[in-house]
């Protein structure tokens, strides 16, 4: 049901942006269709493969830390710091995707001179 | 409750190198605003004060978060730790969202002041490494 929503929305919102492309030039719609496609497939991707990469690796941490609090209950604070350490190391990975995705979608520096270069209005 | 506070003093800020950590953080922190500032536009060092201060703020909350996670006799339940977790993540989420929707900082900066703690755990990481190198060096 979920995913039906989801599906549904994207398609819904895709299809408002063609259309309000194709009231200009049919060529510089494609052109500036592509560019959007191509930096919400980025953005989406980018921060998909940033989070699978550090849900894998902080999975991997907390389970050798749980091990080893498991075999040695008195050295629990020592890995507590390390993991901890870890953790934060790990995250940031996923903030810096988040910040690229984000910039991407809002900030993206390159917009104005891709659609300069297209034709589109700015 | 003996084991209870040995692992909370290890854990705490009587810890030697997290306390080393939390020091080298501001240290670091310190550094590349004073430098932004000289060098930089405001908009950038605006940048770097946010990202850095998230950072920081999120690095004391994942230490308090899992703290309470892993003392015993003190345990939290594990959903308010999840809880916590995911309301962390998403705080610094929508923090990151409005500054940089809004164009309130130079996206720059705010990845130079997200790079804080890491900047400061690769420094720490060589120096340990090269305290290492060294031992093994006079060992020879």
């Amino acid at each position: 049901m979920v995913k039906k929503v989801a599906l549904l929305t994207i398609t819904a919102l895709l299809s408002m942006v063609a259309m309000a492309f194709a009231e200009a030039n049919p060529q510089v719609a494609a052109a500036g269709l592509n560019v959007y496609y191509g930096v919400v497939l980025a953005a989406g991707l980018g921060i998909a493969i940033a989070a699978l990469g550090t849900g894998i690796g902080q999975g991997l941490g907390l389970k050798s830390a749980v091990e080893g609090v498991a075999r040695n209950p008195e050295a629990s604070g020592k890995i507590m710091v390390t993991m901890i350490i870890g953790l934060a190391m790990i995250e940031s990975l996923c903030i810096y995707a988040l910040v690229v995705s984000l910039i991407l979608l809002y900030a993206y520096p390159m917009a104005t001179p891709i659609a300069k270069m297209i034709g589109l209005p700015l | 409750m003996n084991r209870g506070l040995s692992i909370w003093k290890v854990g705490s800020l009587e810890d030697p190198f997290l306390n080393k950590v939390r020091l080298m953080n501001g240290a670091v922190f310190a550094l590349l605003l004073l430098g932004s500032m000289i060098f930089m536009p405001p908009l950038f060092t605006f940048g770097v004060a946010l990202g850095g201060l998230i950072v920081l703020v999120n690095f004391h909350l994942l230490y308090r978060i899992l703290k309470k996670a892993f003392i015993p006799d003190h345990l939290a339940s594990p959903k308010s730790v999840i809880i916590k977790y995911y309301l962390r993540l998403l705080g610094t989420g929508l923090i990151l969202y409005f500054l940089i929707a809004k164009r309130l900082v130079d996206p720059l900066g705010l990845v130079v002041g997200l790079s804080v703690v890491v900047i400061n755990l690769i420094l720490l990481g060589f120096n340990e490494m090269r305290k290492i190198l060294f031992k093994v060096k006079e060992a020879n």
